[in-house]
């Protein structure tokens, strides 16, 4: 257990570096102001990015979590990038980057103190797990970047049906109306 | 803010060198004469050019509920439709800056379980800048003495209040304390938020660093490298009696006096054209200084241009048949109109005064 | 094997600061999805735009006029003499921040120059170098810079990234209006022929045909009807609203997005219930059917001549006063601007007076024009309507205080003690997100064109994410507000963030709650004709029902 207990020890650490990599990807990020308002109503953007990453975080480390907050973490994180003008690899690429962080900051130290070939099996194997769960979220985020892009363009196509909806009704009553009209003079 | 750093650098050593050099009376009779003449002018000045432009339309910013039907309580000062409303809100504003106090808000965080309440840095910014405004006008009314015999009661009650702690020798005025508190928050807050670094101009950094220098020059001055009082007041006298004081006189006072001096004609001849202005600007504020009962009273348009628009009469001329049709009202029939000519498309009413 | 890059190879990090350029070096993008298309040149021309011209934002060259310099520099003087807001505005800001958390397109976009104070520092900066000592010969060090096309463009794309929603006007220690100032540099823009085609559209269908789309008066009748048929298949009333007739007492004007527009139709059919239940004398007019002001995200001019019609109208029909309907900027230019621009009013009209109950509304003893809101609360409170808030039960409702009501016309009450008496579940939002200190819906002032959907979801976030937090704690499934744009902008906005939370005109659930004398069948569906959760009861069965209802309290 001796990596999951020092991810798990580690984690406000560890957490922040992550919660930062998102960060750097806003282009103008003022993220001086993302990171200290603490105000939920203030600060959107920054408060879900971290009560988000908080939860995934215990999720790839195995903590006890329902899988529907799981999935309503990934897909609040996913849904705010997905509008903010970044290409799709940069919107979700940051959950790969907590393999990177895992690696240089802690199994990489691990494995190099660790002579015991029994231990560093257990450490490869938890690391091995860990990326793969990482990996699923991953790919998740895949599924709903691309279903909330898809949302965007359907709420463009949408709005302009309900902006003129009964508009649409007055004109295809009208059609009916001359078709009838025509049919019947026929 | 090493631009402002170095034109504050400049002044000091124009205003040091020049006192050593013995131009003693350029530095502490003309130029503080020429200070005050340019910042009297140039204040008129600015209010006058603000003053000419006419405000077109009542854009009050309603912060609480408006005036409407008797059972619903209207907010008197933050939607003011009386005048004693007005002023309250205008009093308030100004003299304890209730717009940027609305910054401040208490956060409830839970931490587990114990509810914590974080503050904001805006309640600070709220803090010291009332802090800074205040200390600076103590200041401003204990300068006072220098310049009136004698010395007017009240005068002395705000020296005697402002030294209340009654430390040290001479007496230590908490305004002084206070006032470089103020500047030092609001320099600190200018570098070390990142916002803030970022949308600062050097001017901003040059309003804070001639304010500091002054402060401090001042306190030196009282403190560390004392001049002769009696002869700064008999110059000042001189200056403000149009009395002048001779060569002798002013030679007597230590470069420090100088030094002090030139900063502060400075910030005078700096002030009516910078943002410093924003002292006369909050009167001048038609988002604050207008009543909001723009319904009830026509607030007057002075360059209000004359009406034009699509007339009704153009309008049905366009659709008549339309309309007839579909058995909405006309004001002219069908048959009359043909032989009419069509309405203009515009009206170009006269404006009403 | 081929040199792949590493996954933090692609996500090449950006230093996590401010940029280390000036605000000044850094030229405004544009991508697609964050700016709304140009108008139409011949449209422009038409409304008497005379350099207008087709341009598009992605392009190296705009196609500015010749003398593109000496019309930035005229018109920047001419609105400095014309209007003391801009001159004040422009002298005193001392650049405190306090206003930059306040900005909801900032906490959206993190762009810093979406801070209210750096959107109005743009055009600062040309003032100081045209128009003040100390930037005419400091330049750059007194934050004065010439201008150039690139800064043109910058106008553009800052003055199209703001609402006008005037939060940030609230927390400034000065009063420094952002909203003027988007309008001013708006109006310079317009000079230059840089308009934008969502604003110009609907001004020329508004001045033409009296209406956003452009729908003839006939179509626009036949529309009133479809909502009419609706009604009577809900209710079994039939109502036959005037149109265009002389002699009534009252001309009711709301935006005609509440004709054309879901879900505006069903706040427009509980108008027309509400009007048919207490037998108000009034007429509907085709030609004034626009209460929005389309002009007014345009100039004052234009604002002007579009809100002209409505006098013009009321004095050949001969009403007392005008009511007009739930909208937002509608308001903003009839609270502060419609009777200094077109006042006084014509001679047949006086003083509002509520035939129903006799309240005299002398708050609008000028513009003779009152607020709906206004008009239904004081009927509420003197119980002159028959309301059943239980057809409401289905919905938890919380209420979006809009920018202009709110900041500029001070409506806070009113609607709320509406949308008590008619629903039963009403959560508020969190302190510091409604009343004055609302969140706009991230779309206004005639940015909700549809090819900024992206720009609008940002921009939206603050509101969304106060919506959500009522959702989550309190099951709130019901954003209820008055403003026909907050209607166009927000189920769009709650379909993206808080999907399952829908969006409702006050006088929707007005319709819905309200018991129609003539009504001669339970309802058993809301507006929407969707089916009642708790329909009415069965007349024989009422009697007993109430009892038990009164139990159970």
């Amino acid at each position: 257990m001796l990596f999951l207990d020092t991810v798990k020890q580690n984690k406000p650490v560890l957490l922040q570096k992550w919660v930062d990599k998102y960060y750097a990807a806003y282009p103008l990020g003022s993220t001086g102001f993302i990171r200290t308002s603490t105000d939920r109503f203030q600060n959107p953007i920054g408060i879900i990015t971290q009560t988000s990453l908080n939860t995934l975080y215990d999720a790839v480390i195995g903590e006890e979590i329902e899988l529907s907050d799981v999935h309503k973490a990934l897909a609040e994180l996913v849904q705010l990038r997905a509008v903010q003008e970044m290409p799709p690899s940069r919107a979700v690429g940051p959950m790969a980057q907590l393999k990177t962080l895992f690696k240089e900051e802690v199994f990489d130290n691990l494995v190099k103190d660790n002579k015991d070939p029994k231990v560093s099996q257990e450490i490869f194997e938890e690391f091995f797990t860990v990326e793969a769960r990482i990996d699923g979220l991953l790919l998740l985020s895949l599924d709903l970047y691309a279903a909330d892009r898809e949302k965007v363009f359907n709420l463009r196509v949408e709005e302009i049906h309900r902006s003129q909806s009964q508009v649409v009704r007055w004109a295809k009553l009208r059609e009916e109306k001359m078709s009838t009209n025509n049919n019947s003079e026929e | 803010m090493a631009i402002a750093l170095g034109a504050i650098l400049i002044i000091l050593a124009i205003a040091w060198g020049g006192a050593l050099i013995g131009l003693k009376y350029v530095l502490g009779v003309v130029l503080p004469g020429l200070a005050l003449l340019v910042f009297i002018i140039g204040f008129i000045m600015r209010l006058v050019y603000w003053a000419k432009s006419p405000v077109p339309f009542a854009i009050p910013t309603t912060g609480g509920q408006e005036k409407s039907l008797d059972w619903i309580k209207p907010a008197r000062l933050d939607c003011p439709t009386t005048t004693m409303g007005l002023i309250g809100r205008m009093v308030l504003e100004i003299f304890t800056f209730r717009s940027l106090f609305r910054n401040t808000r208490a956060v409830r965080t839970d931490d587990n379980g114990t509810p914590r309440i974080t503050y904001y840095s805006s309640k600070w910014l709220w803090l010291f800048a009332l802090l800074f405004h205040y200390s600076m006008l103590v200041i401003v009314i204990r300068h006072a003495r220098f310049i009136l015999e004698p010395v007017p009661f009240c005068i002395n009650a705000v020296e005697f209040l402002d030294g209340l702690f009654q430390v040290g020798t001479p007496r230590f005025f908490m305004s002084n304390a206070l006032i470089l508190a103020g500047l030092g928050f609001l320099f600190l807050r200018r570098v070390c938020n990142e916002r803030l670094r970022y949308l600062s101009l050097p001017a901003d950094y040059f309003a804070l660093f001639l304010l500091l220098a002054v402060v401090g020059s001042g306190i030196c001055m009282r403190y560390i490298d004392k001049v002769d009082i009696a002869m700064v007041k008999v110059v000042l006298m001189g200056l403000v009696t149009f009395n002048l004081p001779t060569m002798e006189q002013v030679s007597q006072i230590g470069s420090i006096f100088f030094i002090h001096v030139t900063f502060v004609s400075v910030l005078l001849i700096y002030f009516p054209f910078s943002k410093l202005m924003h002292m006369g600007g909050i009167f001048f504020s038609p988002t604050r200084n207008l009543k909001c009962n723009t319904r009830e009273v026509r607030h007057i348009n002075p360059w209000n241009p004359p009406k034009k628009f699509h007339t009704y009469a153009a309008y049905e001329d366009d659709f008549r048949e339309l309309m007839v049709e579909a058995d909405l009202p006309v004001d002219k029939p069908l048959e009359e109109s043909a032989d009419e000519e069509p309405a203009t498309e515009e009206t170009n009413e006269k404006a009403p005064a | 094997m081929a040199k792949m890059p590493t996954s933090n190879q692609l996500l090449a990090e950006t230093p996590a600061s401010f940029p280390d350029k000036g605000w000044m070096d850094i030229k405004a993008e544009f991508i697609p999805g964050r700016y709304p298309y140009p108008a139409k040149a011949e449209t422009m021309e038409k409304m008497g735009f005379v350099n207008a011209h087709t341009w598009a934002p992605e392009d190296e060259d705009w196609n500015l006029p010749e003398n593109w310099e000496e019309i930035l520099y005229n018109g920047l003087k001419e609105r400095l003499e014309k209007h003391r807001s801009l001159k004040v505005f422009m002298d005193t800001c001392v650049r405190c921040g306090a206003c930059a958390d306040k900005c909801h397109f900032f906490l959206g976009t993190n762009d810093p120059k979406n801070m209210p104070v750096l959107r109005a520092e743009l055009l600062r900066s040309i003032y100081r170098k045209d128009f003040t000592f100390a930037g005419k010969i400091l330049g750059k060090a007194a934050g004065a810079r010439s201008v150039n096309k690139d800064v043109v463009k910058e106008l553009f794309s800052y003055a199209y990234q703001c609402t006008e929603c005037r939060r940030c006007s609230l927390f400034c220690p000065y009063g420094i209006d952002t909203a003027e100032i988007t309008a001013i540099v708006r109006e310079l823009l317009y000079e230059l022929g840089l308009g934008i085609n969502w604003v110009m559209e609907p001004v020329a269908n508004c001045n033409r045909t009296g209406n956003h789309l452009g729908i003839q008066p006939h179509a626009f009748k036949e529309i009133v009807e479809f909502l009419c048929d609706d009604i009577e298949t809900v209710t079994g009333i039939r109502i036959n609203p005037p149109f265009n007739e002389k002699g009534h007492e009252v001309l009711f004007i709301t935006p005609s997005g509440d004709v054309f527009a879901d879900p505006g139709i069903y706040t427009f059919m509980g108008y027309l219930m509400l009007f048919h239940e207490i037998g108000l004398d009034y007429t509907l007019s085709t030609y004034a059917s626009e209460g929005g002001n389309f002009g007014s995200f345009v100039s004052f001019d234009m604002a002007k001549k579009l809100n002209a019609k409505m006098y013009h109208e009321a004095e050949r029909l001969g009403v007392k006063w005008i009511l007009g309907g739930e909208c937002g900027h509608m308001w903003r230019v009839i609270n502060q601007y419609m009777a200094t621009y077109n006042g006084p009013t014509p001679p047949n009209m006086v003083t509002p007076v509520s035939p129903i109950t006799g309240t005299v509304f002398e708050n609008a003893k000028a513009t003779k024009m009152v607020h709906i809101v206004e008009f239904t609360a004081d009927l509420i409170k003197h119980n002159k309507l028959n309301l059943r808030p239980e057809r409401n039960d289905h919905l938890i409702t919380t209420w979006h205080d809009s920018c202009n009501p709110s900041r500029a016309m001070g409506c806070f009450e009113e609607p709320r003690s509406i949308l008590k008496a008619v629903c039963n579940n009403f959560f508020e939002m969190p302190e510091h997100t409604i009343r004055e200190e609302t969140f706009c819906c991230g779309a206004g002032s005639g940015l909700n064109s549809e090819e900024v959907m992206n720009l609008r979801m940002r921009g939206g976030l603050p509101r969304a994410n106060a919506v959500r937090w009522v959702a989550d704690h309190n099951d709130v499934n019901r954003v209820v507000c008055m403003c026909a744009l907050d209607r166009a902008i927000l189920p769009p906005l709650m379909n993206y963030w808080n999907p399952g939370v829908d969006v409702s005109g006050l006088h929707e659930l007005v319709g819905n709650a309200l018991i129609m004398k003539d009504e001669q069948q339970p309802r058993t569906m809301d507006l929407r004709q969707e089916d009642l959760e708790f329909p009415d009861p069965e007349p024989d069965e009422e009697a007993g029902e109430e009892q038990e209802n009164g139990g159970e309290e």
